[in-house]
C-alpha cells in the first residue's frame, strides 16, 4: 500500500497525551497535552488544513502542572478536561474552557495570534477523600455527565450542565480490593450510555453505573497476561470492544463470549499504550506502542460493514470493478516513523481518514490512511 | 473231282467259320498266291510258279515247301495230344464234383437245425427282458429308495426307450406310468440333493449328470446350478460382513478373518467355478457367463467388505506385530483371489485396489497415531516439566522420543514391502506406497503437524502455558529437525520404501518445504522464548517500581535485589541458550541494531556519565541531547538462532520495560540515586551477556536520563560512591 509521507509536528516537551477536539466538526484539530515536571506545561491545539499541507497551533497554558491525560467534551469545543499532577505530585482532575477558540469550521489562524490561549478552571472534579484520579470520562454522545476512575478503581460520577455546573452524582466502593491500580478506563456509548469499563492490570470490570456498588456486569480475569493499557468500545456495534496491554498485543472481544478473544493481534514489539476504533469505518482500528511503532490494523471481520461499504443500487455502475474482495483481518500499515514510545493516537473528528500519533520526546505525526484503502472502503 | 468236292466242302465250312467270326470275304487277286491266304489256289499258285521262275528257283521252293508241310504236320500231332489231356483232367473234375455235393447235402441238413435252436433262444431273451420291464417299477422303487441313484437312472435309462416305444400297448402302459412316477421322485430327489445346502461337490455332479440323462436340459440346469451357489456365496459374504472378533490380539484376528474369507466365500466361488466347469463342461458361452458374472459381482463385494472388516478389525493399534499379521494375511488373501481371477479368466485388479486401498488407510492411520503419540509426549512434558532440567539433556531425550515413535510407525510400515510379500513384488504398489503413503501421508504430513504443534504450543495460555525453558528447548528441537533430523529420516524413508535419494518428481513435497516449517516453528517458539522471560522480568521490575515511593525514598546503600535478581535470571539464560546455540558473531548482532548509530565505548559511555554534573543537568537540553545521540532502538528484530541474539533480545525487552516504568513516576533526589545505582550495576554485569555493549549502554542510558527528566531534584551521585556501592 502506497504511504504518504505523514505531517511532523514538534513540540519542545515530552507528552503523552493526546486527543481530538470532538466538538470541531470540520477542521482536522488535535489537542496534546504536555508532560513537563520543571517547566510550564500547556495545551497544544494542532490544527492540519488539508490543502496548504500546513499546521498551525494555538497554546493555551497549563498552569496546574503535569498532563497525563487530555479529554475533549465530545460536542463542545471550548470544554476539555484534563488529569494532572501539580507541585503537591497528586493525580488531579479538571474541567476547562479554553478561549479563545474559533467558531466551528473557521480556521485557528483567524484567532488573534498576539492573544494567550486561557484555560479557565470550570470545575475540580476532587472527591471528597482526597483519591488520586487515574482517568476523566466524558459521558459519550451528548457530554453531561462526566465520570472520573481513581487509581484504587473507585468511580464517581458527575453531573455536567451546558452552562457549567459540576455535580458530584455518585461515588461508588473501589471495584477491586486488591492493590492493583487503575491502568485504563472508557465509557461504552451504547447500552444508554450507562457502561464503563475499568481495567486493573490484567483484569477488565464493565460497571453499570446506575447499580455501581452491586458489582461488575461481567468482568474479564487476565484479559492480557500483563497490563492493559487501554480498551475503547466499537462505536458501532454494541458487543464488541478492544483492548491492549503490555503484552504487545490488542485483543477484540465479543462481550457475549469472554472465553476467548475473537481476535488476537500480536503486532507490537513492545508494550501496546492506546488502541482506538475509527467511529465512521470500525475495521479500522490504531494501535500505538512502546516499540515507537502505530499500527493500523483491520478487523474488517468484526466490523459493522463487513464487506466495506454495500453497493448501491444504481445499475449504471454494475460494472467489472464490483469485484472486489473484502477487506481481510490483520495490519494494513506499520508507521515506524517516530524514534520514541508512543502513547497516543486519535483519529480525526472533521475526517475520518486522518489521525494523529503522539511520542514521548513530543513529536506529533499527522497521518492519511493509504489512498487505496480509503477507495476500496468507500467505493 | 472228290478233291474238287472236298475243296468245296472246305471252302463252305471256312466260310461258316468267317462268318461265324466276323471275317469279311475279301476277292482280292494276290491273295490266290498266299499261301497262308484264304482264297489261296494251288494249281494257279503252281502254274504262276512254274511260269514264272526259274528250275533252280522251283527246286529252292519244292525244298522250302517240304520243309514247312514237314513242321506244320509236327505242330499238328503236338496239339492233339495237348488238348487229349486237358479232356481227361475235365473227366476228373466231374467225378470230384459229384462227390463233393454230396457232402454239401449233408452240411445243409445240418444248419437246418441251428435255425431251429437260434430262435428258441431269442424267444428267451425276449421274456427277459419283458420280465425286466415288469419287475422294473418295484427295482427302481427300491435302488430310490436306497438312494442309489445311479442304478435307477441305469435302469430307467435302459428300459425308457422299449416303453416309450411300447407306452400305448395296454400290458405296457401300466408299467410305463408307474416308471414315469418313480422318475418323478427320482428326479425330486436328485433336485432336493442339487439344493441341498451341505451338498458336497461329487453329490452336486452325481445329481446334475443323472439329471441330465433324465432329460433335464443342460442350460437349465447351468441356470439353477448359478442360482444356487450365488445364493450359497452371498450367505457367506452376510457371515464375514457380521464376522466380529473376539476380543483377541489384533493381528491374529485379521489373520482368522482372512483365514475365514479365503475358506469361505473364496473357496466356494472357487469351487463353484471348477464345479461348474466338471459337470457342465459343455456348457454354452452364455450359460458360462451368467456363472462368471455371478462369481465376478460376488468378488466385487467380497472385496470391499474385506477392506472395510480388515481396517477395523486392525483398530488403531499399529505395532509392528500388528502390521506384519496384516500384510500376512493380506498377501494370503491376494495370492486366493489371484487363483480365483485365473480361474475366471478376470483381469480385475481387485486385489491391487484393496490392498493400496487398505495400505492407504493404514498409512494414514499410522501417520494419525504418530501425531497423537506426539500431541501426548508434548502435552506430558509441557505439564510435567521440571524447571530444573538441563536443556541440553531435554533436547537430546525429546528428540529421541519424537524420533522413536516415527521409527516406529516406519518399521510398522516397512512390513508392507517385505521380500516375502507377493503383493509388494508388484512395482505399481510398491511405487505408490512408498511415495505417496509413507512419504506424502505419513512422513510430510506428519512432521508438517508436528511443526505446527510445536508452534502451537507458544500460543497456549492458562494452565497449558508451557515453561519457557521448555520453549527455549523445543526452538532447538525444531531447528534439528530443520537441519538435519527431517532429512535423515527422509533418508531412511528413501532406503526402506525403494525411492531414489533425493527423488523430487511425481509431485512430490520438497523436503525443504518441511524444513522450512521447522525452521519458522523455531522462530516462532524463539521468539516465544524471549517473550516468556522477558514477560517474567518486565513484571519483576514493574512490580518493584510500583511498590516503592520514588519521592521520598532514602539514599541508596546497595542495588535493589530486584536489579539483582534480574541479572541473575538474565545470567539463567544465558547458560540456558548457551547450552543449545552457538554463541553468536558480532556481525550477526550487528544487523540487529543496525538503525543505531551510537558509537560510544562503555568507558566513554561511563565518562559521559561522570560529565553529567548536577549543575548541568537542564531538562529540556538534556532531552536534547538525548535525541542528538540516541537513535530508535530496534525491538522488533527478529531472534537470530544463537545465544547472543536470544540474550540479547531479553535484554532489550526488560531494560526497555524499566524504561517505561520509569517514565511512569516521579522521583525524588535518592530515587533518582538509585535508578543511578541501578543503572551502574546493570551495566557492570550486562555486558558480558552481549557483544553488542553499545545498544544496552545506549539503553541504560536513556532510562537514567528519563529518570532525569521525571526528577523534581536532580543530583546525581558521584561516580566513585556508585562504584562503591555496585562493587560491595
Amino acid at each position: 500500500m502506497e504511504e504518504e509521507a505523514p505531517i511532523i509536528y514538534g513540540l519542545d516537551f515530552q507528552a503523552r497525551s493526546l486527543c481530538a477536539q470532538y466538538g470541531e466538526t470540520e477542521m482536522v484539530r488535535f489537542l496534546i497535552g504536555t508532560q513537563s515536571l520543571k517547566s510550564e506545561n500547556s495545551i497544544h491545539c494542532v490544527e492540519y488544513d488539508e490543502e496548504s499541507v500546513l499546521v498551525s497551533k494555538f497554546v493555551y497554558p497549563h498552569p496546574l502542572g503535569e498532563i497525563w491525560q487530555t479529554n475533549a467534551h465530545p460536542n463542545q469545543a471550548d470544554i476539555i478536561s484534563t488529569v494532572h499532577k501539580g507541585q503537591n505530585q497528586k493525580m488531579s482532575a479538571t474541567i476547562y474552557k479554553m478561549s479563545p477558540v474559533p467558531s466551528n469550521g473557521q480556521s485557528i489562524d483567524t484567532l488573534d495570534p498576539t492573544s494567550h490561549g486561557q484555560l479557565k478552571a470550570i470545575a475540580s472534579l476532587e472527591s471528597s477523600d482526597e483519591k488520586e484520579v487515574a482517568k476523566v470520562l466524558w459521558q459519550p454522545n451528548d457530554g453531561n455527565k462526566v465520570v472520573t476512575v481513581s487509581t484504587d478503581s473507585q468511580i464517581n460520577l458527575w453531573d455536567f450542565s451546558n452552562d457549567g455546573k459540576v455535580q458530584n452524582a455518585i461515588f461508588s466502593e473501589p471495584l477491586c480490593k486488591t492493590h492493583n491500580q487503575v491502568t485504563a478506563a472508557n465509557w461504552s456509548p451504547h447500552h444508554g450510555t450507562n457502561q464503563v469499563a475499568v481495567a486493573m492490570e490484567t483484569n477488565l470490570q464493565v460497571v453499570d453505573l446506575r447499580s455501581v456498588n452491586k458489582g461488575s456486569i461481567y468482568n474479564i480475569e487476565n484479559a492480557h497476561i500483563e497490563p492493559i493499557r487501554d480498551l475503547d468500545f466499537n462505536p458501532n456495534r454494541q458487543y464488541y470492544m478492544a483492548t491492549c496491554g503490555d503484552d504487545g498485543c490488542v485483543k477484540f472481544w465479543d462481550v457475549r463470549n469472554l472465553s476467548s478473544p475473537v481476535l488476537n493481534r500480536h503486532d507490537h514489539y513492545h508494550w501496546v499504550w492506546q488502541v482506538r476504533y475509527n467511529v465512521f469505518h470500525d475495521q479500522l482500528v490504531l494501535s500505538a506502542g512502546s516499540d515507537a511503532r502505530v499500527v493500523l490494523t483491520s478487523a474488517a471481520s468484526l466490523s459493522s460493514e463487513p464487506f466495506g461499504k454495500l453497493m448501491s443500487d444504481d445499475k449504471d455502475n454494475d460494472d467489472d470493478e464490483d469485484v472486489r474482495s473484502p477487506l481481510a483481518d490483520g495490519v494494513i500499515t506499520a508507521y515506524e516513523e517516530h524514534e520514541d514510545s508512543v502513547y497516543s493516537v486519535a483519529w480525526s473528528s472533521a475526517d475520518s481518514w486522518t489521525f494523529a500519533s503522539l511520542s514521548y520526546g513530543g513529536r506529533l505525526l499527522i497521518h492519511r490512511v493509504p489512498r487505496s484503502l480509503k477507495h476500496s472502503i468507500l467505493f | 473231282m472228290s478233291k474238287e468236292a472236298t475243296e468245296n466242302d472246305k471252302r463252305k465250312r471256312n466260310n461258316l467259320l468267317s462268318q461265324y467270326y466276323g471275317i469279311t470275304k475279301e476277292k482280292d487277286v494276290e491273295n490266290l498266291f498266299d499261301v497262308d491266304g484264304k482264297h489261296f489256289n494251288a494249281d494257279a499258285y503252281v502254274d504262276k510258279l512254274v511260269q514264272e521262275t526259274s528250275l533252280k528257283q522251283l527246286i529252292d521252293k519244292e525244298q522250302e515247301l517240304v520243309r514247312e508241310i514237314q513242321s506244320l504236320d509236327s505242330e499238328m500231332q503236338t496239339l492233339v495230344y495237348e488238348n487229349y489231356n486237358k479232356f481227361i483232367l475235365a473227366t476228373d473234375t466231374i467225378r470230384q464234383m459229384k462227390s463233393d455235393f454230396k457232402t454239401m447235402e449233408d452240411e445243409m441238413e445240418k444248419l437246418d437245425r441251428r435255425q431251429q435252436i437260434t430262435k428258441l433262444s431269442n424267444i428267451h431273451e425276449l421274456l427277459k427282458n419283458l420280465q425286466f420291464l415288469f419287475d422294473l417299477p418295484t427295482k427302481l422303487k427300491s435302488s430310490v429308495e436306497e438312494k442309489n441313484y445311479s442304478l435307477a437312472v441305469k435302469y430307467y435309462a435302459k428300459s425308457e426307450q422299449v416303453l416309450k416305444d411300447f407306452g400305448d400297448h395296454p400290458s405296457f402302459s401300466g408299467i410305463q406310468s408307474d416308471c414315469q412316477e418313480i422318475v418323478t421322485t427320482l428326479r425330486k430327489c436328485l433336485k432336493d440333493q442339487f439344493v441341498r445346502a451341505e451338498v458336497t461337490s461329487r453329490e452336486l455332479e452325481e445329481s446334475v449328470t443323472l439329471l441330465s440323462k433324465l432329460g433335464e436340459s443342460s442350460t437349465s440346469l447351468a441356470l439353477e446350478f448359478t442360482v444356487i451357489n450365488k445364493g450359497r456365496l452371498e450367505k457367506d459374504l452376510d457371515d464375514l460382513s457380521s464376522y466380529t472378533t473376539s476380543g483377541e490380539n489384533n493381528g491374529e484376528a485379521v489373520l482368522a478373518f482372512i483365514e475365514k474369507c479365503c475358506n469361505t466365500a473364496l473357496n466356494n466361488a472357487a469351487l463353484t467355478i471348477a464345479t461348474f466347469n466338471n459337470i457342465f463342461p459343455l456348457a454354452s458361452a452364455k450359460d458360462n457367463e451368467g456363472l462368471i458374472d455371478m462369481a465376478v459381482d460376488v468378488i466385487n463385494r467380497l472385496c470391499p467388505v474385506v477392506k472395510t472388516k480388515v481396517v477395523e478389525i486392525i483398530g488403531l493399534e499399529m505395532s509392528e506385530g500388528c502390521c506384519l499379521s496384516l500384510v500376512a494375511a493380506l498377501d494370503k488373501f491376494h495370492r486366493r483371489l489371484l487363483a480365483v481371477q485365473r480361474l475366471l479368466m478376470s483381469d480385475n485388479q481387485w486385489s491391487s485396489i484393496l490392498i493400496t486401498d487398505v495400505a492407504q488407510i493404514i498409512s494414514n492411520r499410522a501417520a494419525e497415531n504418530l501425531v497423537v503419540k506426539w500431541t501426548q509426549e508434548l502435552q506430558g512434558w509441557r505439564d510435567s516439566w521440571n524447571n530444573d532440567n538441563q536443556p541440553h539433556g531435554s533436547v537430546k531425550f525429546i528428540e529421541g522420543a519424537l524420533i522413536e515413535h516415527i521409527h516406529r510407525t516406519l518399521v510398522a510400515l516397512t512390513a508392507f514391502v517385505g521380500n516375502h510379500v507377493t503383493f509388494s513384488q508388484d512395482y505399481q504398489f510398491r511405487q505408490t506406497f512408498g511415495r505417496r503413503h509413507v512419504r506424502e501421508g505419513v512422513f510430510i504430513m506428519s512432521l508438517k503437524k508436528l511443526s505446527i504443534m510445536l508452534s502451537n504450543l507458544c500460543n497456549a495460555t492458562g494452565k497449558d502455558n508451557a515453561s519457557p525453558t521448555l520453549i527455549l528447548v523445543l526452538s532447538r528441537v525444531a531447528i534439528d529437525f530443520n537441519q538435519n533430523l527431517a532429512q535423515s529420516l527422509l533418508s531412511l524413508i528413501e532406503e526402506q520404501f525403494d525411492i531414489p535419494a533425493g527423488f523430487q518428481g511425481d509431485n512430490l513435497t520438497p523436503i525443504s518445504a518441511v524444513t522450512a516449517d521447522f525452521k519458522q516453528a523455531s522462530q516462532t517458539l524463539l521468539q516465544r522464548y524471549v517473550q516468556s522471560e522477558s514477560h517474567v522480568l518486565v513484571q519483576m521490575i514493574r512490580k518493584s517500581m510500583d511498590s516503592r515511593d520514588w519521592l521520598t525514598t532514602s539514599e541508596p546503600r546497595s542495588v535493589r535485589p530486584v536489579i539483582k535478581r534480574v541479572l541473575e535470571e538474565i545470567s539463567r539464560v544465558d547458560s540456558h541458550a548457551a547450552q543449545l546455540y552457538e554463541e553468536g558473531s558480532r556481525k550477526d548482532r550487528s544487523s540487529d541494531s543496525s538503525r543505531r548509530t551510537h558509537h560510544s565505548s562503555r568507558m566513554q559511555q561511563k565518562s559521559s556519565w561522570s560529565s553529567l554534573g548536577p549543575s548541568q543537568l537542564d531538562s529540556s537540553l538534556l532531552n536534547n541531547i538525548q535525541k542528538l545521540f540516541s537513535e530508535r532502538i530496534d525491538l522488533s528484530g527478529t531472534v537470530e538462532p544463537n545465544k547472543g541474539s536470544v540474550v540479547m533480545a531479553v535484554i532489550k525487552i526488560c531494560l526497555k520495560g524499566f524504561l517505561e516504568c520509569v517514565r511512569l513516576k516521579t522521583f525524588g533526589k535518592y530515587g533518582i540515586q538509585q535508578i543511578q545505582v541501578d543503572c551502574y550495576y546493570l551495566q557492570l554485569f550486562l555486558w558480558r551477556f552481549t557483544f553488542d555493549e553499545n545498544l544496552v549502554h545506549s539503553l541504560l542510558d536513556e532510562i537514567l536520563s528519563s529518570a532525569v527528566q521525571r526528577c523534581l531534584e536532580p543530583v546525581l551521585m558521584e561516580p566513585g560512591v556508585v562504584e562503591l556501592i555496585c562493587e560491595r
